[in-house]
């Protein structure tokens, strides 16, 4: 065991500033909007805090059990799932009929399919996944920015084409919650999680010879030392993610999503230098249609989305992490900018990302979170492969 | 590339999309607020013998902007 580490240097400027820009959005949009928009913000600065300073990313971990067997990542992904699955199914499956909130349902289909397999390839060469993107571009990560400018073109690409593909064969959304009763669900629900977990386990063992655990203790005098500045221990990560889900949830009634806001940005980028995006079907339908003729302030993902950033962007600078030296060249711009596109154009297509669709589909009992799960898992292996076949890791099994 | 350079990129980047919310802002208001109800709930009056339609399963319709009704504001 590590003894006590040197606490980081911040970035007192960056902290500076993000805090003032924190706090004045906060008072801008509880003064302007509406309270509840506010606390959404304030709980997206939370997540942006929580993933940053735990590393809780999806890509990364997903590419390092496809790669080396190695499944600290994936296991704490489940255990996320298991978790707000626990706090989420009674509450929808109407055990306090106060409470009104309301599941991430969406169609089982194609669309979720081809969707979630190219966002799985995405996460790969993009280097991040729905989440992932925005708190390394909030740390300052200059290639996820191109990849997060690609995102944002992909999901309006998709935007357009939605209507075409859920004409494809498909059927309609399914809540296992409504099927079966919440308690039923939820148990069958987490015995299925536990197997995965056991084959995780099973698999890292048997390759590796030993399984790293989900770490959840520090030193006692390293605690208030790593809740500031980080490093958190993943356990960690998938508490506080899991409560800040559960807050968005009563808050703004539904789970947290993170992607719909970026087809939105790019429609309203489109349309402000001319094109009519509000004659594509897909924007001339309900919610959408309000959305993109309101202020972007009136669009609870977005202000989620803008709080994650400057919750990053904040734990960063406390972590002394801010705007790190990278090398930037031809390849990694172009994986960049394929993998947004691929990112966007499948979040678009499979109702959601790694969070909106796969721990929002899930966690609420929508069948489409885990037909979400096999297909973007299978669009990582590919990716995986895609990035060998680039040069950009070495062969499976070379030594690293 | 330098943590400078990285620090001016992020810089000028977040200090554009500032720029572009505020624009936005101004340029789109906040809906009424009979449009915000109208956002939260949707009532759909459904005659004998037709089918219980399932916004859930699709994009939704123009009918409803309710975002708890629609998969598309995922």
């Amino acid at each position: 065991m590590k003894s006590v580490t040197a606490r980081p240097a911040s970035n007192q400027l960056a902290v500076l500033f993000s805090s003032a820009a924190i706090l004045a959005i906060s008072l801008y949009i509880q003064q302007a909007v509406s309270g509840t928009q506010y606390l959404t913000f304030v709980i997206g600065v939370g997540l942006g805090i929580t993933l940053l300073h735990a590393a809780f990313g999806f890509s990364g971990g997903w590419r390092l059990f496809i790669r080396e067997r190695i499944g600290t990542g994936i296991r704490a992904q489940l255990l996320l799932l298991a978790l707000t699955s626990l706090l989420f199914f009674p509450l929808l499956g109407q055990v306090f009929p106060s409470i009104q909130a309301s599941a991430a349902l969406a169609p089982v289909g194609t669309s979720v399919i081809v969707g979630a397999f190219l966002f799985g390839i995405g996460m790969q060469l993009g280097g991040g996944c729905g989440s992932g993107t925005l708190y390394t571009m909030g740390q300052g990560q200059v290639d996820m920015l191109v990849t997060l400018t690609f995102f944002i073109v992909g999901a309006t690409l998709g935007s357009a084409h939605l209507h075409w593909w859920l004409s494809l064969p498909g059927y309609a959304s399914f809540s296992v919650i409504q099927h079966f009763g919440w308690w039923q669900a939820l148990l069958a629900q987490s015995l299925l999680l536990a197997a995965l977990y056991a084959l995780v386990h099973r698999l890292e063992l048997r390759r590796n010879g030993l399984v790293k655990p989900v770490e959840w203790r520090v030193p006692r005098q390293e605690l208030a030392q790593r809740l500031l500045h980080g490093q958190w221990p993943l356990w960690w990560g998938v508490l506080g993610l899991a409560g800040l889900n559960l807050a968005t949830l009563l808050v703004a009634g539904y789970p947290w999503s993170i992607t719909y806001a970026f087809g939105l940005w790019g429609a309203k980028i489109w349309s402000a230098i001319g094109g009519d995006p509000g004659s594509w079907a897909y924007w001339n339908t309900g919610y959408p249609r309000l959305s993109l003729n309101s202020s972007v302030l009136f669009d609870t993902t977005s202000v989620m989305d803008f709080g994650v950033i400057l919750g990053a962007l904040l734990a960063a600078a406390l972590a002394g992490k801010y705007a790190p030296a990278m090398k930037l060249d031809g390849k990694r711009i172009f994986t960049a900018m394929t993998g947004g596109l691929l990112l966007g154009y499948g979040a678009r297509l499979a109702f959601g990302c790694n969070i909106g669709a796969l721990v929002g589909g899930i966690s609420s009992g929508s069948l489409h979170g885990w037909l979400w799960l096999v297909a973007g898992f299978c669009g990582a292996i590919a990716g995986v492969y895609l990035r060998i076949w680039m040069k950009i890791d070495k062969p499976l099994g070379a030594p690293s | 590339m330098k943590r400078t350079h990285s620090r001016i990129i992020m810089g000028a980047t977040l200090g554009a999309a500032a720029i572009a919310v505020v624009v936005d802002h101004t340029r789109q208001r906040l809906p009424e607020p009979h449009k915000q109800l109208a956002s939260q709930e949707a009532v759909i009056i459904i005659e004998e013998g037709e089918e219980i339609p399932t916004p859930s399963g699709e994009c939704g319709t123009s009918a409803s902007p309710g975002r708890r009704s629609s998969p598309c504001s995922l």
